[in-house]
């Protein structure tokens, strides 16, 4: 039974690879999602606790490695292992343990190192905006255009069904100027300059909401670009280059994983409309919809902080990351069998697609014919 | 000049603290010793003997950031079980010859977290969190006679108290009466029989309830008014109590008139409340507020109607935001019926409700 929509433009991709479901379907899809999502929940223990221990360590580890081997920096093969040890620290503390813990993922275990509302993450955003853009918006209205500002940031126009400017021309390069520059997107993701420069927001209002930020911006420049480098002494420098390299190879690592999430090519976006009385089983069939996965083993699992299961984490954002490779299987076999397509692929292809989506859509695009869907 | 030089050097001062942050260096300090902490005060147990059936002594070395307890009074203690940290409050002793030690007394409760896995897998080298020592239990600075009732478990602010006393004894009439349900599960027995011959002041009696009594100074029975019948100066002693909540209230039924009670008693396990017509109080402890609120309720829907602001976001469990910690009471989760018992736990308010009352943290 179909129905005609009173909202136009609701783009189903090229080969219609899902199909629509009834509210009943849905409401069952919800029942086997839930389930799913209290068995792990009710097995969450020992195993769990020292795995996020452990990469704890591995964090602390690898940046006091890397730290140091930059002291050693004005020998070219200590900076770049340095650069890239402190790299990958820098990875992991932000894609494995913040994203993961601030989710509240860890808070069962009550300490207060692992707590979401306490911990301060290594980037100069602050974690409490972060929670709010992050955790609340992009999560619950996830892909839903002009209510998620993920979909592009502000910045870059990722959809046909987003309004084309002459902007958005020279997107190729605001891509790759955001790709490094990526931990201050974040920092200032949450004070919404756009209402600021319509005349939405007052400057002191601006001012108040900067504050927070700019002490977080003065801690963060102070220990990568003050501290490490006077206690290196003579090698002020190599330590000031690596850490500035380390940071911008965190930035454009997770610009690429967290990009490669949401803007695939099979990724849809949604009106505002699905959220009128949106049902829990709506709300899951749109992070699937919404959402795709990489298929890369578990050096990529680490890296990405599992967001290589973007799809696992979008249903169950609460449950320890670590646990989406064991849940992916049932995910996909509860996929299969409500006809919902299943999004994955290798980085390569998945971030091409990313790319082709941020070429295509600098210049005008239409949606395609929009297709009558039944959503009862 | 002068009054900006100091403020960029307080400033350099903060910026210097928040790099080299409390999480940093208490992973750091710990990989160098396990007590070393910034912040966090922690006990390293140090010794451990069984003392009874079912109970055992710890014997804990605190770090600097533990606040050593009095004698008489109780202090939160937590484990690491199955990746969670559990706590459930303990009544230490002091060690006078031993500085920053404490021993604690266990006794084995059926289905207990905590106490069967500091009876049956905690070791020597293990370390545990302490908090803060709370309670009111102490001798009394006057000379009047007291009388000490434990029961159970309530035996170790006793202990501890006798301890203390003992270190410096005066000369008021002390007595402890002592229930255990079989001799083999009784504490301190040779200690306070060893401090009855020391100290003729003070007298030892322990109840047996469901053995008979057979040695001099056991009698059988549960509390009750007979047992007291010859105690002629009740009217002028001070009377400790401490054991389960029905210990608490037959010990003040059979010691009817007494100079000034001190009692103790420990909750009942939580039990889950089936009834929806039932309200609850929920109290903010940091708002210093109280509202009744209906089970069955979300806590954040009960905080909207009352007016309370709280941070929230998706209102369907998942993006954290309405998230604080339960101090304690009892809570049902709304979507999944999953009952929560646990002190100091995380609690998200917009996907659960009160099942008892409730302390939060806010």
């Amino acid at each position: 039974m179909t129905m005609l929509l009173k909202k136009p433009k609701f783009r189903l991709p090229k080969a219609a690879k899902t199909r629509s479901l009834s509210a009943a379907e849905l409401d069952q899809l919800a029942l086997e999602l839930d389930a799913l999502r209290q068995r792990t929940l009710a097995d969450l223990g020992e195993a769990d606790a020292q795995y996020i221990r452990k990469i704890v360590a591995l964090v602390r580890y690898s940046a006091f490695a890397g730290r140091g081997l930059l002291m050693l920096g004005w020998l070219p093969p200590a900076w770049l292992a340095g650069a890239g040890l402190l790299g990958f620290a820098k990875i992991v503390e932000n894609m494995e343990v913040a994203h993961n813990v601030m989710h509240g993922q860890y808070d069962w275990m009550n300490d207060p190192s692992l707590n979401a509302k306490s911990y301060e993450w290594d980037i100069v955003g602050t974690s409490a905006n972060w929670c709010k853009t992050h955790n609340y918006m992009h999560h619950t209205f996830t892909n839903i255009k002009g209510v998620d500002d993920d979909v592009g940031y502000g910045l870059l126009r990722l959809f046909p069904e987003q309004r084309w400017s002459p902007f958005f021309l020279g997107q190729p390069i605001y891509a790759v100027i955001f790709a490094l520059l990526f931990q201050w997107g974040v920092a200032i993701q949450d004070l919404e300059l756009g209402k600021y420069f319509k005349g939405k927001k007052t400057k002191q209002q601006l001012a108040l909401e900067y504050a927070p930020v700019r002490a977080k911006i003065r801690k963060q420049l102070f220990k990568d670009y003050v501290f490490f480098p006077l206690i290196a002494g003579p090698s002020f420098i190599p330590v000031f280059l690596g850490n500035l390299a380390a940071n911008g190879i965190r930035n454009v690592w997770t610009f690429s994983i967290i990009f490669c999430g949401h803007f695939t090519e099979d990724a849809e976006i949604f009106p505002k409309s699905v959220l009128d009385n949106e049902s829990r089983g709506h709300w899951y069939y749109r992070q699937i919809r919404g959402s795709s996965n990489l298929i890369g083993g578990r050096l990529l699992n680490l890296l990405s902080g599992n967001l290589s299961h973007q799809i696992e984490h979008h249903l169950f954002p609460d449950i320890p990351a670590h646990r989406y490779a064991q849940l992916a299987p049932e995910v996909q076999e509860i996929c299969q069998r409500y006809g919902i397509h299943y999004n994955t692929g290798s980085f390569a292809k998945q971030f091409g697609q990313v790319v082709w989506r941020i070429l295509r859509h600098s210049l005008p695009s239409q949606p395609q014919q929009a297709r009558v869907v039944a959503v009862l | 000049m002068s009054v900006t030089f100091s403020t960029a050097a307080s400033r350099f001062g903060q910026l210097l603290q928040e790099t080299l942050h409390k999480d940093l260096l208490n992973f750091w300090g710990g990989k160098i010793h396990p007590l070393w902490s910034v912040d966090q005060a922690l006990a390293q147990i140090v010794g451990r003997q069984i003392i009874a059936e079912d109970s055992i002594t710890l014997i804990l070395k605190a770090n600097r950031n533990v606040q050593m307890p009095d004698a008489g009074q109780h202090l939160m203690v937590q484990a690491q079980i199955n990746g969670v940290w559990v706590g459930r409050s303990y009544s230490p002793s002091l060690l006078p010859e031993r500085l920053r030690h404490l021993s604690i007394t266990i006794k084995h409760v059926e289905g207990g977290k905590l106490s069967t896995w500091l009876t049956t897998q905690a070791k020597v080298g293990d370390i545990v969190r302490l908090g803060q020592p709370f309670g009111d239990f102490r001798l009394p600075q006057d000379q009047r006679p007291v009388v000490m009732l434990a029961a159970g478990s309530g035996i170790t602010p006793m202990i501890s108290l006798l301890r203390d006393w003992q270190q410096q004894p005066d000369t008021r009439p002390m007595q402890l009466h002592y229930w255990v349900s079989r001799r083999e599960q009784a504490c301190f027995v040779e200690e306070l029989l060893c401090l009855q011959q020391m100290q003729p002041n003070f007298s030892f009696q322990l109840y047996l309830t469901q053995e008979r009594a057979i040695q001099a100074h056991e009698r059988q029975g549960r509390i009750c008014v007979e047992q007291f019948a010859d105690l002629s100066d009740l009217a002028q002693s001070h009377v400790l109590a401490c054991g389960s909540a029905d210990f608490v209230q037959a010990a003040q039924t059979s010691l009817p008139h007494v100079y000034q009670w001190q009692v103790e008693a420990f909750a009942p396990p939580a039990q889950p409340i089936a009834a929806s017509d039932q309200q609850v109080t929920i109290t903010l402890q940091r708002q210093q507020r109280s509202l009744s609120v209906p089970v069955g309720q979300s806590i954040l829907a009960a905080l909207d109607a009352a007016g309370i602001a709280h941070p929230s976001g998706c209102r369907m469990g998942l993006c954290n935001t309405c998230a604080c910690t339960k101090l304690s009471g009892t809570t049902e989760h709304l979507l999944y019926h999953q009952q929560q018992h646990e002190a100091d736990s995380a609690l998200r308010l917009c996907v659960n409700t009160a099942k008892t009352d409730l302390l939060l943290d806010l």
